[in-house]
């Protein structure tokens, strides 16, 4: 059983519940005012606008009550991942380094882009192999990855960039489509992996990351 | 006593600012050549009941920097805190 976080303006939340349901994994949806988790294999928060991503993406779904209860989830070791808005609030709320901004050329960016693996020492990477690539779809205004110079060399000295861009759709600092922390148990990507192939059956790597959350023993 | 603050949240200088490019282009492109770069941001008013200026500067303050700016790309500034009444 896994928890999917949702806040007003999510819209994805249904997305990651039916990918889940294709592993044979229930889902349950937490709402942002709850204070309390249960036992979750893993804690998802899911793409959409939440808070109408007013101040900016994040910034107002990070100090929701259910925030506080995911931090000390993620501070026990728990495994949580955000996708793309997810990834926003985790970044907005300090569990994650680094901000989302919006895309170099102001470019709304929909559609298929090329990923590689670059380390498996994640929750969200640890069922597949280093340096495969495949494809994954998109789709954000704000996912533009940005920190200081000595943040990127410390995210790449201590191996927390997990999954990379090919060809980079949105200006993102180092290519870097999906980010750790340096325990490895809480993971955000820009990228929608429960959106890869969904209504025909899951691709096979998003099937393996997503399965990877249920496993890993980076947790 | 009813304050009005006045907070500016800018990009930090060294991180990269799309908004600001943009507009800079347009710039550029509107003929504008003296122009030699635009940096975007945004300014809030914040108008609340303290027992002082002091007061009042120091919650906007911490205001900025726990939810107006994302410090890890923002810098922020009080620019300015009005007596309203």
């Amino acid at each position: 059983m896994i928890g999917i976080v949702v806040f007003p303006g999510s819209n994805c939340e249904f997305d990651v519940m039916s990918a889940y349901a294709e592993l044979g994994c229930e889902s349950q949806l937490v709402s942002h005012r709850e204070h309390q988790l249960d036992d979750y294999e893993a804690v998802i928060i899911p793409g959409g606008f939440s808070y109408g991503d007013y101040l900016r993406t994040g910034a107002i779904a990070r100090f929701s009550p259910i925030m506080e209860t995911v931090t000390r989830y993620a501070n026990e070791g728990g495994r949580v991942l955000g996708i793309c808005n997810g990834f926003q609030v985790l970044t907005e709320a300090g569990l994650l380094p680094g901000a989302l901004q919006r895309n170099a050329g102001l470019q709304f960016v929909c559609g298929e882009v090329l990923v590689r693996v670059e380390q498996t020492t994640s929750v969200l990477t640890s069922g597949m192999v280093r340096g495969e690539e495949f494809s994954l779809p998109i789709n954000h205004f704000e996912g533009n990855y940005t920190a200081d110079a000595k943040t990127l060399e410390r995210l790449e000295a201590g191996g927390q960039v997990v999954l990379r861009y090919l060809d980079n759709p949105n200006g993102s600092a180092n290519d870097i489509a999906g980010v750790a922390n340096p325990e490895g148990n809480v993971v955000g990507l820009m990228p929608h992996p429960e959106r890869a192939g969904l209504g025909f059956g899951l691709t096979a790597p998003a099937r393996q990351m997503l399965a990877s959350m249920l496993q890993s023993q980076f947790a | 006593m009813r304050y009005r603050i006045n907070v500016r949240v800018m990009p930090k200088s060294g991180i990269s600012d799309p908004e600001g490019k943009a507009i800079y282009d347009a710039a550029l492109q509107l003929g504008y050549g003296e122009v030699r770069g635009v940096h975007a941001g945004r300014s809030f008013a914040v108008e609340g009941e303290y027992a002082s200026l002091d007061e009042a500067r120091k919650s906007a303050d911490e205001l900025a920097g726990r939810l107006l700016a994302n410090p890890v790309i923002q810098s922020y500034e009080v620019e300015s805190v009005e007596e309203l009444s």
